[in-house]
C-alpha cells in the first residue's frame, strides 16, 4: 500500500490529519507548499492525496494539473464552503471535498469510502480474525458471516479504527449513539459484552479502569 | 400604428385637401370663363337671327300663318347659321323646330318662360346647349325665336382636365408616398437602433453603446442614451467590484476564521476521546493554545478594522507633534527590536491627525520593514516639509515586494507570501489598517518597491499651524 500524502501549509492542520491517518493505520507523507507537494507528486506514488486549496506559491487548483494525469484519487480540504467553490474543485476532478473545520473521524470515513471507490485497498479494517467492510458494513470472523446490530456494528469499528488506544466511554457513548449517556446506564458495556462474546474477542478487548475500553494491537 | 405610417397617412391627407382645392378653383374658374365667352358670343348669333327673322317678316307680310314658309326659313338659316333654331308662334306652338336636340320642346319652353334676356341650359347624354329665346316683333305682328347653341366642347374640355388632373394627383400620391415612407424610415431607423441597444442593456449587456454619430436631435438623443449607458456601467461595474471584494473578504475571513478552528476542534477531539501519549497531548495542547491566540488577534485586529471604516467613521484631527510621534511610535515597538531606526526630520513641526492612530500606522509599516529583513539592518523614517504639508517616508532595504502584488497588498487578509507572514506572526491585516487610516487622514499610502532592494511607504499630512 502506498502513502497518503498531505498538502496544506498549516503545519498544525497537517499533523493533525497525519495523526488522524496514521492511527486508523495508514502511512502519511506531509508537504507544507505546492512546489514541494508537486516534486512529491512527480517522484512518488501514493494510494490519495488530501489537497488544501488555498496554498501559497502554486495553488490547490493548479496542483490538480498534476496530479490528474496520475490518476491518483483527491479529496479537497477547504475553508470554502461556497457552493462555486466546492463545484470548481469536483469538476476539476477532485473525488471528494472536506469543509474545514472537520472531525476527524468525518476525515477518516471519507478517505476509507475514496480509496474504496478507488479499488485501492484502503476501507477493509482487520484484527484478530475480524475483517470489517465499514462501506458494506459486513464483518467476518475467521471468513464466517456475523450478523451484527448497527450499533454493535459502529462500535466496533470505533474499535478498530482506534486500536490500541484507551478510549473513554462518555466519548464512546457519544460517537455511536449521539448526546450524553445517563447516569448509570450499562448500554455501552452490555454492547462491548455481545460484541466480545459474537466475536470471540473477549481478552482482546480490555476494560481500562477509570477510562474505558481498548482493542489490544495484533502483535 | 407606425409613426412612418401616421405619417404618410397625414402627409397624404393633407396633399388631397390642398390638390383638390387648388384644382377646383383652377380649373373650375377656366370653365366659367370659357363658359362665359361661348354665352357672349352665342347672344349675338342670337341678336343677328332675330334680326334676320324680322327682315324676313317684313318681306313676307303673312309669315306667322304660313307654317310652311316659316318651316322653309328655318331651314335655311340653320343651314346658314349654324345653329339650332325653333320658332314659335304667339301661343307657343311650334311652327319650326330645328334645335339638334332630340327631344326638345322641352328645353325650348323653359327658354321661352325664361324670357327675352335669359339663357337656360339643354342637356342631352354628353351635349349641352345654351338656348336664347326673343319675341320677334313687326307691326303688332310676333314670332319667338329660339336659338340652341352647342356648348358641348366647353364641358368636354372641362372633363378632360378633371381626368387628367385625377390621373395627375393618383401620380403625385404615389410619389409622395413612398417618398414620406421612404423618409419617415430613414428617420425612425436610428429609433429603432435605439431601442434594440436600450433592450440589450436592459437584458443586462452594460457594454452596449448606439454608436450613432451626427447632429440631429436622435443622434443627441443617442449621445445622451450612451452617456446613460456609461454611467449605469460604471455604477453596476462599480457595484460589481464592491460585491466582489466583499465576496473576497468573506472567503478570506473564512479560512482565517476556520484554519485555527480546524486545529482546535481537532486537537481538542484528539485528546477527549482517548488516551493518547504524554508527548502528543502535549503537543496538541500548545497547537490549540497558539490557534487559539491567532484567533484572538484576528479578532481584535478585525475590530479595529470595522471601526475604522472609513464611510462611518469620521476623525476630529488635532495636532500632533512629529517629536512625540516619533517616540510613542519606538515605545511601542519591543525594546530588543532587531533592525535600528533613523528617524530625520521628527525634531520640530506638527502635523493635524489622531496620534493613536498615527502610532499604529508607523508602527506597523515599520514592522512590516522589520519582516522584509533588510540587508543593512535599518529602517529610515523621514519627515519632509513642502507647501504646508509633511511628507512622511518609511524605507526599509529588505526583501521587496514584486511589482503585481503591490496594488493588492492592502487588502485585507492578502499576504505576498503566506507561510513567511504565518511564521513572522503576520495576519495580513496590517496594511489594510494602515490604508484606512491613511484614508482617515485625507491621504493615501504610496507604494514603491523593487525586488531584492527594498519598499519605501509615502504618504502625506497636512500641517498643522503653531
Amino acid at each position: 500500500m502506498n502513502p497518503i500524502l498531505i498538502v496544506d501549509d498549516e503545519r498544525p492542520i497537517a499533523e493533525l490529519i497525519e495523526l488522524t491517518l496514521l492511527q486508523a493505520g495508514y502511512r502519511c507523507e506531509i508537504a507544507l507548499d505546492g512546489e514541494t507537494a508537486a516534486d512529491k507528486i512527480e517522484t512518488g506514488r501514493y494510494d490519495l492525496i488530501l489537497l488544501d486549496i488555498m496554498l501559497p506559491g502554486v495553488s490547490g487548483y493548479e496542483l490538480m494539473e498534476y496530479i490528474r494525469p496520475t490518476g491518483t484519487p483527491v479529496i479537497f480540504l477547504t475553508a470554502k464552503g461556497m457552493l462555486a467553490d466546492r463545484v470548481r474543485g469536483l469538476r476539476m476532478g477532485a473525488d471528494d471535498y472536506i469543509v474545514k473545520p472537520f472531525e476527524p473521524l468525518e476525515l477518516l470515513a471519507r478517505v476509507e469510502s475514496v480509496l474504496r471507490r478507488a479499488g485501492r485497498g484502503g476501507g477493509l479494517l482487520r484484527a484478530f480474525g475480524v475483517v470489517v467492510d465499514p462501506a458494506a458494513r459486513r464483518v467476518e470472523k475467521d471468513g464466517a458471516p456475523v450478523a451484527l446490530t448497527p450499533r454493535e456494528f459502529d462500535l466496533l469499528v470505533l474499535l478498530l479504527r482506534n486500536q490500541g488506544i484507551a478510549l473513554y466511554r462518555d466519548v464512546m457513548y457519544e460517537r455511536v449513539w449521539g448526546g450524553e449517556e445517563e447516569a448509570g446506564s450499562r448500554t455501552l458495556d452490555l454492547h462491548i459484552q455481545r460484541l466480545r462474546k459474537k466475536l470471540g474477542l473477549a481478552d482482546k478487548i480490555k476494560t481500562v479502569y477509570k477510562i474505558g475500553y481498548l482493542l489490544e494491537v495484533e502483535t | 400604428m407606425k409613426l412612418a405610417a401616421k405619417l404618410t397617412l397625414v402627409i397624404l391627407l393633407l396633399l388631397a385637401l390642398l390638390l383638390n382645392l387648388g384644382a377646383a378653383w383652377l380649373i373650375g374658374s377656366g370653365f366659367s370663363a370659357q363658359l362665359q365667352a361661348a354665352a357672349q358670343q352665342n347672344v349675338a348669333v342670337h341678336r343677328a337671327e332675330c334680326y334676320q327673322l324680322q327682315k324676313a317678316m317684313i318681306e313676307t307680310p303673312n309669315l306667322e300663318t304660313q307654317p310652311p314658309l316659316v318651316v322653309l326659313y328655318g331651314q335655311q338659316r340653320t343651314a346658314q347659321a349654324g345653329v339650332g333654331l325653333a320658332i314659335l308662334s304667339v301661343e307657343r306652338a311650334f311652327l319650326y323646330s330645328g334645335t339638334g336636340m332630340e327631344n326638345g320642346w322641352q328645353p325650348v319652353l323653359r327658354a321661352l318662360d325664361a324670357g327675352e334676356d335669359g339663357m337656360t341650359y339643354a342637356q342631352e347624354g354628353a351635349k349641352v346647349w345654351q338656348l336664347f329665346a326673343s319675341p320677334v316683333q313687326w307691326q303688332g305682328r310676333t314670332l319667338w325665336l329660339v336659338s340652341s347653341c352647342d356648348v358641348s366642347s366647353v364641358f368636354q374640355l372641362r372633363n378632360q382636365q378633371l381626368a387628367g388632373f385625377a390621373r395627375l394627383e393618383l401620380i403625385a400620391f404615389a410619389g409622395v408616398a413612398l417618398a414620406v415612407w421612404a423618409v419617415s424610415r430613414r428617420l425612425t431607423r436610428p429609433l429603432k437602433a435605439l431601442e434594440e441597444s436600450a433592450r440589450a442593456i436592459a437584458a443586462g449587456s452594460y457594454d452596449r453603446r448606439t454608436g450613432m454619430t451626427g447632429a440631429d436631435e436622435v443622434a443627441s438623443l443617442a449621445a445622451s442614451f450612451d452617456a446613460m449607458a456609461e454611467a449605469v456601467e460604471q455604477r453596476a461595474n462599480q457595484l460589481d467590484l464592491a460585491v466582489h471584494q466583499r465576496e473576497d473578504f468573506v472567503s478570506a475571513f473564512t479560512h482565517e476564521l476556520k484554519t485555527p478552528m480546524t486545529s482546535m476542534l481537532g486537537y481538542a477531539d484528539l485528546m477527549r476521546s482517548a488516551e493518547v501519549k504524554p508527548e502528543v497531548r502535549q503537543r496538541a495542547a500548545n497547537y490549540i493554545y497558539h490557534e487559539t491566540k491567532r484567533l484572538e488577534s484576528l479578532s481584535a485586529k478585525l475590530m479595529t478594522f470595522m471601526a475604522l471604516d472609513p464611510e462611518h467613521k469620521t476623525l476630529e484631527l488635532r495636532p500632533v507633534a512629529l517629536a512625540a510621534l516619533a517616540e510613542r511610535t519606538a515605545r511601542a515597538l519591543p525594546a530588543e527590536y532587531p533592525v535600528r531606526l533613523c528617524w530625520e526630520g521628527f525634531e520640530a513641526g506638527r502635523v493635524l491627525g489622531d496620534e493613536d492612530l498615527l502610532t499604529s500606522l508607523l508602527e506597523n509599516l515599520i514592522n512590516n520593514g522589520m519582516r522584509a529583513e533588510p540587508k543593512d539592518g535599518r529602517i529610515s523614517i523621514t519627515a519632509h516639509r513642502k507647501n504646508g504639508q509633511v511628507e512622511i517616508t518609511v524605507r526599509d532595504r529588505g526583501r521587496g515586494i514584486p511589482q503585481k502584488e503591490l496594488e493588492r497588498i492592502t487588502e485585507p487578509f492578502y499576504m505576498v507570501d503566506k507561510s513567511r507572514a504565518r511564521a513572522q506572526n503576520g495576519s495580513g491585516f496590517g496594511l489594510a489598517l494602515c490604508a484606512r487610516i491613511a484614508r482617515l487622514h485625507g491621504t493615501r499610502l504610496e507604494f514603491e518597491s523593487q525586488p531584492g532592494e527594498g519598499t519605501t511607504v509615502r504618504f502625506t499630512l497636512k500641517e498643522a499651524g503653531e
